[in-house]
């Protein structure tokens, strides 16, 4: 967290730290520019609009100049006309709400002369569009249908000029796609998180459209959903667009724009994050692996290492317990009783088109010592890597003891030096000396960097068994967790690498 | 890209010098949008006035492309006052609720501190010194990790590595990164 105030400082910056950041900026992905050019451009044609409404029959060249006064004049009985209105206007106003007073007052008035409320346009339009399935049902076209529909849309909301718009572009857009080019069985997908639609889905309900113009929306828990299909266009960069408008009652549920070069896909908004695909395809289960939680994990696991041979569900060494808690901390302790804690922050990987959950444990809230997948179908057992080599197993199980290293802590006694790669290359070729050991034979060290800050912590020496072989290692502690770890090879008794990448070692100095 | 290839792309065909002007500029506009809105405004808010910024620069092409002796700069900032105005509309509402006490009526005159302003400039280049030192790609992990808030997956595809190499990565050069700031006064 306090990194992340540490680099609110970068804001508001100046000409040349901008510079250095816009350098640093990550690349912007070919759909979000897409997305961005769309939104512009509909900006700029409303204010191309204006800006044309503003500036029309006004063409003046640098030569014109304004003068001079217009004369008008008005017809002589234009003022007496004007009062004798305003005195009819007023007098109008005061009878009116003289008349709705007195009606008001008296509940029983007897006259049924309520106006006409939004519902009751609703209800109009849902009974006209029962008679639209009826002239289906006898044999009416899809397109007469639509017709129909669109009709009663109109009367519902006659007072409503918007809906006029609509109607129009509805006509339009019905000479351009028949309903019967659309019907049949859709699934319904979005997004599974971080990719678009069409890189990994969930099925979230079955669409049926019928060629009367209605659909049934069914989703994954049976909840059923009819309405009524409307057409529209939709212009954007000079590209025609039809949307096909899928209503229940009055309210539109969703749109979809249908495309003639992609007839078995319709998308719907323009984040690319849902979509109808033709077809009926199996639906998602309701929760989706990547919802899982803290409270998935939380619990005691032991975490398994491969004995050397074969994977770790074959034969598995168990070098550590770890506690995860629900405030999103853990305690790992290994079989000599060092303990460390930490932080777990979740986040997705992709795994074949579908997002996975997984784990990560940072030690001290810095270094990310693993990172698990959890797969919702096996909630007992999280791999480390996509090896099959590590997993934590839920459950509290013996530990084993590193045993007798075979390599005596005095050979290792002396000064060394620490080495990292320059990061283009191993550090075999690149080496940066970045500090020195000292290695004391009671299992002590002292380690100073190159700017001269020291610490100092406790040194071990095991083994880990490879394919039958016994592999000595040393793991350097600080303030009792571990900090640094690697193989010690006979062969090459004076450099110990650090890891499995080759990125760093340390090399006895002198 | 020039006034004068500017003004030929509009004449020859608009749709095609907008698409473009936001492939070319996207990212640059993005960058300097985000740099004001980072701290108040959600992703979409700036992926709108980034929107807003292309808007304003198709509607200066109509009007007069030729004007503008230099488009980058043009762009710039059309970019950086579309920012600002969007950074006060998104903090307009903290804004508004204000205690009028008396006492402190005296302080409203300014909260815009010359010496506040030249203290963060100055630590601002010195962190960016001090990241730049790191090298590459720990400069980029850590600009696009802390700065741009990229998760290490989108990071791991900028600089061609894995997201556990990124973390790794990442985690030594903060280290790296502390102890520099250490040096020169400045703690996390």
């Amino acid at each position: 967290m306090n990194e992340k105030k540490l680099f609110d400082l970068l804001e508001n910056a100046e000409n040349d730290s901008m510079n250095r950041l816009i350098d640093k900026c990550p690349e912007i992905s070919d759909k979000q520019l897409d997305r961005i050019l769309a939104k512009s451009e509909k900006k700029f044609k409303k204010m191309e609009k204006e800006y044309d409404r503003n500036n029309r029959n006004i063409t003046m060249t640098e030569n014109d100049t304004v003068e001079g006064v217009e004369h008008s004049r008005r017809p002589a009985w234009l003022s007496t006309l004007s009062m004798a209105a305003s005195v009819v206007l007023i007098a109008g106003i005061v009878i009116g709400s003289t008349v709705l007073l007195n009606r008001n007052g008296n509940p029983f008035n007897g006259e049924d002369s309520l106006p006409p409320s939004a519902t009751d346009a609703t209800s109009d339009s849902t009974d006209t569009l029962i008679v639209s399935s009826v002239l289906t049902g006898t044999g009416t076209d899809g397109t007469a249908a639509t017709e129909v529909s669109t009709d009663t849309t109109t009367e519902a909301a006659t007072e409503d000029t918007t809906e006029d718009a609509t109607e129009e572009t509805t006509e339009e857009a019905a000479k351009l796609l028949d309903i019967r080019d659309i019907a049949g069985e859709w699934t319904y997908q979005e997004s599974s998180g971080n990719y678009t639609v069409d890189k990994g889905a969930r099925n979230i309900a079955q669409v049926d459209i019928n060629s009367d113009g209605t659909y049934t929306y069914i989703d994954s828990a049976g909840k059923v959903t009819n309405g009524r299909i409307e057409f529209s266009t939709e212009k954007i960069m000079e590209t025609e667009f039809i949307n096909v408008n899928f209503y229940s009652g009055s309210e539109r549920q969703f749109s979809a724009t249908y495309r003639k070069e992609s007839q078995d896909e319709m998308y719907i908004g323009n984040g690319g994050l849902a979509r109808l695909v033709r077809g009926k395809l199996p639906l998602s289960k309701d929760t989706p692996a990547s919802k899982a939680d803290i409270t998935d994990i939380t619990g005691t696991w032991t975490y398994q290492e491969s004995d050397g041979n074969y994977t770790v569900d074959r034969g598995a060494k168990n070098i550590a317990a770890i506690t995860v808690n629900s405030n999103w901390s853990y305690t790992y302790t290994d079989a000599e009783g060092n303990t460390s804690y930490g932080t777990v922050v979740k986040d997705a990987e992709e795994l074949n088109g579908v997002d996975m959950p997984y784990f990560s444990f940072y030690q001290n809230g810095a270094d990310c010592i693993f990172s698990v997948l959890y797969v919702a179908e096996r909630p007992d057992e999280m791999y480390i890597g996509n090896g099959g080599m590590a997993r934590l197993i839920r459950g509290s199980y013996a530990l084993d003891s590193s045993g007798d290293s075979p390599l005596d802590i005095r050979t290792l006694a002396g000064k060394w030096t620490y080495q990292e790669s320059n990061g283009n290359n191993s550090v075999v070729v690149d080496p940066i000396d970045v500090g020195t050991i000292t290695v004391n034979a009671d299992g002590t060290y002292s380690y100073t960097d190159t700017e001269g800050n020291t610490s100092t912590g406790t040194v071990k020496t095991g083994y880990e068994e490879i394919g039958g072989t016994k592999m000595p290692t040393v793991n350097f502690y600080k303030n009792g967790s571990f900090y640094l770890g690697g193989y010690y090879d006979d062969a090459h008794p004076d450099e110990i690498y650090l890891g499995n990448g080759g990125m760093a070692r340390i090399v006895r100095a002198g | 890209m020039t006034s004068m290839e500017l003004a030929e792309m509009i004449k020859r065909s608009p749709a095609e010098c907008h698409k473009a002007l936001v492939r070319e500029y996207g990212r640059y506009v993005y960058a300097i949008v985000y740099n004001k809105l980072r701290g108040c405004g959600t992703e979409e808010d700036v992926e709108e006035c980034v929107s807003d910024v292309f808007a304003d620069l198709f509607m200066k092409c109509k009007i007069d492309a030729e004007s503008a002796n230099d488009v980058k700069y043009l762009i710039s900032t059309i970019a950086q006052r579309k920012a600002i105005d969007a950074f006060r509309s998104l903090t307009a509402r903290a804004n508004h609720i204000a205690d009028a006490d008396d006492e402190d009526m005296g302080m409203l005159a300014s909260d815009f501190s010359v010496e506040d302003h030249a203290d963060r400039s100055e630590l601002r280049r010195v962190l960016l010194d001090k990241i730049y030192e790191l090298g590459e790609p720990d400069a980029t992990i850590i600009i696009q990790k802390f700065y741009y808030n990229r998760d290490s997956k989108e990071i791991a595809k900028a600089v061609s590595m894995t997201s556990n190499a990124v973390r790794v990565r990442c985690s030594r050069a903060m280290d790296k990164l502390r102890s520099k700031l250490v040096e020169v006064g400045m703690t996390i």
